[in-house]
């Protein structure tokens, strides 16, 4: 065989072989889309009976087909509605699904392999928030999968179980983890009956624990939690003082305002926090100690704390202003937080104002 | 009977609002974005009120809401703003652009119909 044929040859299979696979690729394509298309047909279908249960939460649910196919999609159809309606409605579908028997499969979909599997069944039990769904989801953390543990903290949040406290704790420093964002915002589902074993958690043998507590505490605006964040401010590690006095500044107590005064004599970054704290409390008290703190070495304390002078009232603005006219970094951060504050507009915005047109 | 625009992308929420609103005895009208809620308050003036979603494709909810506002037509048909918990902030812009109420998602379709027929009856009055 000469070259030219051999040539002839490769170049025959070759586009064989792609049209064969853009022909594949097509039929793939038509077959998902029409199994798409299947799929919410029969979720319109259904629509209207899961509606009229959510409206009419008294009345009974009736499907117009049966089959394992109707099942599986009132099961997705459901999960969606779970997040978006609440009270009797929310309660009359959970307990539609719980008659027919799909939260036991899920119970069951938990323990079984397969992460996908798993992940599955976990979302739709945490959307239930049935008490009983507590330890086949607690099963989960231990999983060698990172999404299914991540699934299992989501679910177990949404229960609102303060027994699930400790356990989503422990996560954060497991030896199979989950980031802390995740637990955090598993435990501020878990909502104000989780602050109790929070605060117990402030005095965990766990820094990390520690300052995912503070952290979720001051999100969740616990006052009750404000004696024992303040000790917290004397903690051995930097993380756990650095949460625990940004949670004083979001709770906004008053009796944060000495204790944060005081943690500004500490380390650098537990001073940074504790300046933005104090413009938190907006306390006009904090004026003069703020003041003070722009003519320091220190760049990101010098802006924390130009930033919290413009939210500690009229005279937090009267001293900023004053403040202009002294030199050094203190000027141009009291400049530019006043001037972010008088245009009403986020550090971001004016920075990039700033980069385009320089003030001089 | 009482007729309602509802405005929101999501075919789920359209159709259990429709559905609750429609049972107590209003005529409902539903779209799924905020252009297409703009144009059918301006083609009929005569809806008692407006429901629509803060986000929404083509227009939001809050612009949609400012633009019925301003126009004599429509200036006067009470506004409600569904609007995610998560957007809270939205429930502040929603009032400063003209909006009478909001309702937070996840919501409870008999709460909504008790802030509609709330809004409905202070229309009247």
């Amino acid at each position: 065989m000469s070259g030219v044929q051999v040539m002839t040859w490769s170049l025959a299979i070759l586009a064989a072989a792609m049209t064969a696979l853009l022909v594949m690729t097509a039929v793939g394509r038509l077959l998902r889309l029409r199994r798409r298309r299947r799929r919410e047909h029969l979720r319109d279908k259904l629509r209207p009976a899961v509606v009229a249960l959510l409206a009419e939460p008294d009345g009974e649910l009736q499907l117009p087909s049966t089959g394992r196919r109707t099942e599986d999609l009132f099961e997705v159809l459901s999960l969606d509605y779970l997040a978006k309606v609440r009270g009797e409605s929310r309660e009359a579908l959970v307990r539609e699904l719980d008659a027919r028997g799909t939260v036991v499969a899920a119970e069951r979909r938990v323990g079984r392999w397969g992460g996908v599997g798993r992940a599955s069944a976990a979302e739709l039990l945490g959307r239930c928030g049935l008490p009983r769904s507590r330890d086949p989801l607690l099963g989960l953390l231990t999983h060698r999968s990172a999404e299914v543990r991540r699934v299992g903290v989501r679910a177990l949040g949404r229960l609102g179980d303060p027994e699930t406290v400790a356990p989503l704790l422990a996560l954060v420093d497991a030896k199979r983890s989950v980031p802390a964002a995740t637990v955090t915002q598993a435990l501020m589902r878990v909502g104000a009956v989780g602050a109790p074993a929070l605060r117990s958690a402030l005095r965990s043998g766990s820094p990390v624990q520690r300052a995912v507590a503070a952290e979720t505490l001051g999100l969740q605006r616990a006052v009750e939690a404000v004696p024992d964040l303040v000790v917290n401010l004397d903690d051995d590690n930097a993380e756990a003082r650095v949460r625990a006095a940004g949670a004083l500044g979001r709770i906004g107590d008053p009796r944060a305002f000495e204790p944060l005064v005081r943690s500004l004599n500490t380390d650098v970054s537990l001073r940074v926090v504790a300046a933005h704290a104090l413009g938190d409390l907006g306390d006009p008290n904090a004026v003069s100690t703020l003041v003070d703190l722009l003519d320091g070495a220190r760049h990101d304390v010098v802006t924390a704390a130009a930033e919290s002078l413009t939210r500690c009232g009229p005279d937090g603005l009267v001293a900023l202003r004053r403040c202009t006219d002294r030199g050094g970094d203190g000027f141009r951060q009291a400049r530019a937080a006043l001037a972010r504050f008088e245009l009403g507009r986020s550090p971001t915005n004016v920075e990039a104002d700033y980069i385009q047109f320089p003030v001089t | 009977m009482s007729h309602v625009l509802i405005a929101d992308d999501d075919p789920d929420i359209r159709e259990l609002v429709r559905f609750k609103l429609q049972q107590a005895g209003h005529e409902v009208t539903a779209v799924a974005d905020g252009a297409a809620a703009l144009s059918a308050a301006r083609e009929n003036a005569n809806f008692d009120l407006v429901l629509l979603d803060v986000m929404m494709p083509r227009m939001t909810g809050l612009e949609v809401c400012a633009a019925l506002r301003s126009d004599p037509e429509t200036s006067a048909v009470p506004i409600l703003m569904l609007t995610a918990k998560a957007q809270e902030r939205d429930v502040e812009h929603g009032f400063a652009v003209g909006a009478d109420d909001y309702i937070l998602k996840p919501f409870s379709p008999r709460e909504l119909l008790t802030r509609v027929n709330a809004a409905l009856a202070r229309r009247r009055s």
